[in-house]
This record gives C-alpha cells, structure tokens and sequence, in this order.
C-alpha cells in the first residue's frame, strides 16, 4: 500500500463499520484477483492470433475454458479431500 | 468531522488503493501476454506493426478479462443460489 490508511480518531461503532466493509472489499479483491488468474490462463489457451476484435470463437473458448477451470478446481478438492479421509 | 463522514473517507481511500492494484495487476498482465505475442524477434526499436499489435492486442487482454469477469461472476451466483 502506498498511502497510510489510519483508523486513529473513529470510535469503537465506527471502527466496527470498517471492518465490515473491509471484509466486502477483500470478498471484491478476491474475486478480482481469480478473475485475473483465469484470463491469464485462458488467454493462453484460447488466443492464437490477435484479431482486430474478439470473435464468438474466442469468446466461446474463454467462456469454455474459466468454466473448465473452476470444475477442475472442484474435481481435485474433492478427490484429495477423499484421498486423505482414506 | 462526523464518525460517518470518517469511514468513508476511510473507505474511498480503500477501494482508491484496491483499484489502483487490479490496474497494475492489468498492465503487468497485458505487458507480458503482448510483449510476447507481439514483439517476436526484438530489434532496435518498436516498428510500427508491432505497435498495431501491441494497441490490438492490448484491447483483446481486456475483452478477454470481461468475458472471464462475466462468465465467473454467473457461476458464482449460479452456485451461491444452489
């Protein structure tokens, strides 16, 4: 963080106020930061060539491969969570 | 200044500095996937067709960023509804 973010000055309702929206914030972040991880991954997949715009073939793919990608995750959860219940 | 007026000042500077990350997160991003698309066999300096590629290239990284931001954001409402 570049700038010093001080809750010095609130009382206690107020510092009760930013937690909560400081855990909406970190919902948001996170999501943001999946969303990166999975255009990084999918534009490796599905963009060969640079086209002047994105194309349904492209778009397919994309929408395809971040889908893909999110039951991987959740075929391997749980396939290692039985693996360790054995 | 009221408690209030206190939290959202807190808060703005927040979601400034969150945005300003996801922008650097982007470019970082956009910067490495164009590069190596575009910039094939470097030379002495950016030729003017690896420019075009680079602005065209650049516009895709962030269709492609909207269509994963859309497509995830259904699904997990799709499954938070399940």
């Amino acid at each position: 963080m570049s700038a010093q973010i001080s809750v010095d000055g609130l009382d206690e309702k107020g510092r009760q106020e930013v937690a909560q929206l400081l855990q909406v914030e970190q919902a948001r972040a996170e999501f943001q930061g999946q969303v990166h991880r999975f255009t990084e991954v999918c534009w490796d997949r599905c963009i060969t060539k640079i086209k002047p715009a994105m194309d349904k073939t492209d778009e397919t793919c994309i929408s395809n491969c971040v889908e893909r990608f999110l039951d991987t995750s959740i075929f391997l959860i749980n396939s290692l969570s039985q693996q360790q219940r054995k | 200044m009221s408690s209030n007026e206190k939290v959202n000042q807190i808060m703005d500077q927040v979601r400034r500095e969150i945005a300003m990350q996801n922008f650097r997160e982007l470019i970082r991003q956009i910067e490495d996937k164009c590069f190596t698309k575009c910039i094939t066999s470097p030379g002495t300096s950016l030729a003017e067709k690896e420019q075009g590629c680079l602005a065209r290239c650049s516009d895709r990284y962030q269709d492609a960023w909207n269509v994963t931001s859309n497509v995830y954001m259904r699904r997990a409402q799709r499954q938070s509804g399940l």
